[in-house]
C-alpha cells in the first residue's frame, strides 16, 4: 500500500512518547493502525471531534470496528490531503442537514480522490464517512456515485450497482405511468 | 470499475441514497423508484431539486408560425416535466401533473413557504388556449403563500392553521368566466386562506368584479376571516363607479380583527399605467388636505356610534356617502382597525371621488383608529 504521506501508514507498534500528542491513532477492524493529525480528525470528522474533546481517545489506537484497514486508510489519506489542500472554511459542511446546506462541487483533488477507486472501495469509504461523521467526505463520495447515476435509465443502473429489479412487469408498467415524465426521452 | 456482485447501493441507508438522490438531476432520481421495491418512493423525499430541463425559445430562426408554435408546445411540455419533477420531489403528489393535465393536486406536508407565480399565465398565453384547471393543495404546514396568476378554482385541504401571510395577486384573465363565476372563485380563494394573519390582495381586474352586491350574493359569497389583522387591497376602480367600495365593505365585513389596513386604489386599470414614477404625487396635496380636514372636523364633534351611523346626514359637504360602506356598521371599525393607509391614484379626468369618501368614511367611522 503506498500513500504518499507518511502519517497515513499503517504502523505496526507505537510507542506513547507525548501525553499531549498533536496526532490519534485509530484502529481498524481488521487491526492496523493509522495516525491523523488531530487537528484534522477534528475539523473533518464529527465523531472524532467527540471522542477527542470526551477524552475517549485511546492512545494506543482507537477501536473502530466498522472500519476496514482499506476504508481506514482512505479516510487518513483524505484528512492529509484536505490539510494539504488550501484551507478553505466553506469545504467542510456547516449544517447537519443536507437538505439546506448548501452543496459545493467536490474541488480537483477530490474528484481525482474518488475517481481511483474501486467500486467497493468507495462505498467501503461512503459507510466509513458516515459511521465518523464526515460531512464532506460524504458529500463527495455521495456526488461520485450520483455521477455514476446521472443520464441512465432504469436498466444501465441496474447494471452499474447490481440492483435486482424485484418488481412484477405489471408494477413496473405502473411506476411507469404514474411517473411517465421521469421516464420520457428528450 | 469493478462488477462486483453485491448491491452495495441498495444496502446503504435510506439517509444516504436521500442524499445521493438530492444531487441526481429530478428525472433520473424520479426513475430510480423503477428499479427495485428497495427505491420505490424514496426520491420523494430527497429534496432534489434540479431542474434538468432547460427552456430554449428560438434557439435556432424560427421561419414559420407553426414551428415557433412547435418550439414552444415543446418548451412547455419540458418545463411541465420538469416542474412536476422538482416539486415532487419536493414531496408534492400530483397526481396527474401531466403536461395536459387540468386539475393539480398537491401534497407538501413539510412545506412552510410556497410561492406560486405566474400560475397560467405562462402556459395560456400567446397560443390562445385559456386553460381552465384547479389547484388543491395539501400543506397543513404552511406559514407564507405568494399566488401570482390567474383566478382559478383554489382550495387549501387542511387548514394551515400556522399561516402567517398571504399574498395574492390576480392578473386580468382573457378567459370570461361570467360574472358571477369570477366572484365565486375570488371568494372561495379568499376563504381558502381564511386562517392567514396577513392578506394582500392585488386584483387586476377591477375591484367591481369581486364585490358581491345585494343581502343574497354576501350571504353565498362572504365567509368570516376572523385571523386577518392585516389586510391590504390593491386594485382599481371605473371612476364614475362606486362599486369598489363595495368590495372594501365586503372585505371589511368579513375581517372581524382587522387591525391595519391599506387601500391602494386607481382609477386607470394597471396596464395602462406608463409613469409609474410620479404615481401618487399628483393627488398628494388633497389627499393632505382632506386628511386634514376630517381629522379637524372629528375632532370638533363627539362622536358616538350613533352619530357614525347617520354621519351622511349630519355634515353638510360635497363629499357624499359611499353606498355599501355609510351606514353599516363593521365590527372592525368599532374596536380593532387602528391604522389606515390610503393611496388613490387618479386617471386624467380626476373626477373620481371615492378617495375623499373613503377618507370621510375612515375618518368618521373608525373608532380607535390611531
Amino acid at each position: 500500500m503506498e500513500v504518499d504521506k507518511g502519517k497515513g501508514e499503517a504502523e505496526e507498534t507505537r510507542k506513547v512518547a507525548e501525553a499531549d500528542r498533536d496526532t490519534v491513532t485509530l484502529k481498524s477492524s481488521d487491526g492496523k493502525l493509522f495516525e491523523v493529525s488531530k487537528e484534522a480528525a477534528a475539523r473533518l470528522s464529527t465523531v472524532l471531534a467527540g471522542m477527542i474533546a470526551g477524552g475517549s481517545i485511546d492512545d494506543n489506537g482507537t477501536d473502530l470496528k466498522q472500519i476496514g484497514s482499506e476504508a481506514l486508510e482512505n479516510v487518513v489519506d483524505y484528512c492529509n490531503k484536505h490539510a494539504n489542500s488550501i484551507p478553505s472554511a466553506a469545504l467542510i459542511s456547516s449544517s447537519i442537514s443536507f437538505n439546506t446546506a448548501p452543496f459545493k462541487e467536490p474541488e480537483e483533488w477530490e474528484r481525482k480522490f474518488v475517481d481511483r477507486l474501486s467500486h467497493d472501495a468507495l462505498f467501503d469509504l461512503v459507510e466509513a464517512a458516515n459511521f465518523l461523521g464526515m460531512e464532506r467526505l460524504l458529500d463527495v463520495t455521495c456526488h461520485k456515485i450520483s455521477e455514476m447515476m446521472k443520464g441512465k435509465s432504469p436498466d444501465q443502473i441496474r447494471e452499474v450497482f447490481n440492483i435486482k429489479n424485484d418488481y412484477t412487469k405489471e408494477e413496473l408498467e405502473e411506476i411507469r405511468q404514474e411517473l411517465a415524465w421521469a421516464f420520457y426521452d428528450d | 470499475m469493478d462488477e462486483g456482485v453485491v448491491d452495495r447501493l441498495s444496502a446503504l441507508s435510506d439517509d444516504l441514497l436521500r442524499r445521493i438522490l438530492h444531487l441526481v438531476p429530478s428525472k433520473e432520481a424520479a426513475s430510480t423508484s423503477a428499479l427495485s421495491r428497495r427505491w420505490g418512493s424514496l426520491w420523494r423525499s430527497s429534496g432534489a431539486v434540479d431542474l434538468a430541463a432547460a427552456i430554449r425559445y428560438g434557439h435556432d430562426e424560427i421561419y414559420s408560425y407553426q414551428a415557433m408554435q412547435e418550439t414552444q408546445r415543446a418548451a412547455e411540455d419540458a418545463f411541465c416535466r420538469a416542474a412536476a419533477a422538482s416539486l415532487a420531489a419536493f414531496a408534492w403528489t400530483p397526481t396527474a401533473a401531466t403536461p395536459t393535465s387540468r386539475e393539480v393536486a398537491m401534497r407538501l406536508p413539510a412545506v412552510t413557504t410556497l410561492v406560486l407565480a405566474l400560475c397560467g399565465g405562462l402556459l395560456g398565453q400567446g397560443a390562445g388556449q385559456n386553460r381552465i384547471w384547479a389547484l388543491e393543495i395539501d400543506a397543513p404546514r404552511l406559514q407564507s403563500l405568494v399566488y401570482k396568476g390567474l383566478l382559478r378554482q383554489f382550495q387549501l385541504r387542511s387548514a394551515a392553521t400556522e399561516l402567517a401571510r398571504a399574498d395574492l395577486h390576480f392578473l386580468k384573465d382573457t378567459l370570461c368566466y361570467g360574472k358571477e363565476r369570477t366572484r365565486e372563485l375570488f371568494w372561495q380563494f379568499v376563504q381558502s386562506l381564511s386562517s392567514a394573519k396577513a392578506l394582500k390582495l392585488t386584483v387586476n381586474a377591477g375591484l367591481k368584479e369581486i364585490a358581491a352586491i345585494g343581502k343574497a350574493r354576501r350571504a353565498q359569497l362572504l365567509c368570516p376571516l376572523p385571523n386577518v389583522q392585516r389586510l391590504e387591497l390593491e386594485g382599481w376602480h371605473h371612476p364614475t363607479s362606486t362599486t369598489a367600495a363595495v368590495a372594501i365593505a365586503n372585505l371589511l365585513h368579513c375581517c372581524h380583527a382587522l387591525g391595519d389596513l391599506t387601500l391602494k386604489l386607481s382609477d386607470v386599470p394597471p396596464d395602462s399605467h406608463k409613469d409609474d414614477g410620479s404615481y401618487y404625487a399628483s393627488d398628494r396635496l388633497d389627499y393632505t388636505r382632506s386628511i386634514d380636514r376630517f381629522i379637524r372636523r372629528r375632532r370638533s364633534s363627539t362622536i358616538s356610534m350613533e352619530d357614525s351611523n347617520s354621519s351622511g346626514v349630519r355634515y353638510h359637504d360635497d363629499v357624499h356617502d359611499i353606498p355599501g360602506l355609510s351606514g353599516h356598521s363593521f365590527a372592525c371599525l368599532q374596536k380593532s382597525l387602528r391604522r389606515v393607509s390610503l393611496q388613490f391614484r387618479l386617471g386624467d379626468s380626476s373626477s373620481s371621488c371615492l378617495g375623499p369618501r373613503l377618507v370621510k368614511f375612515f375618518a368618521q367611522n373608525a373608532m380607535v383608529l390611531e
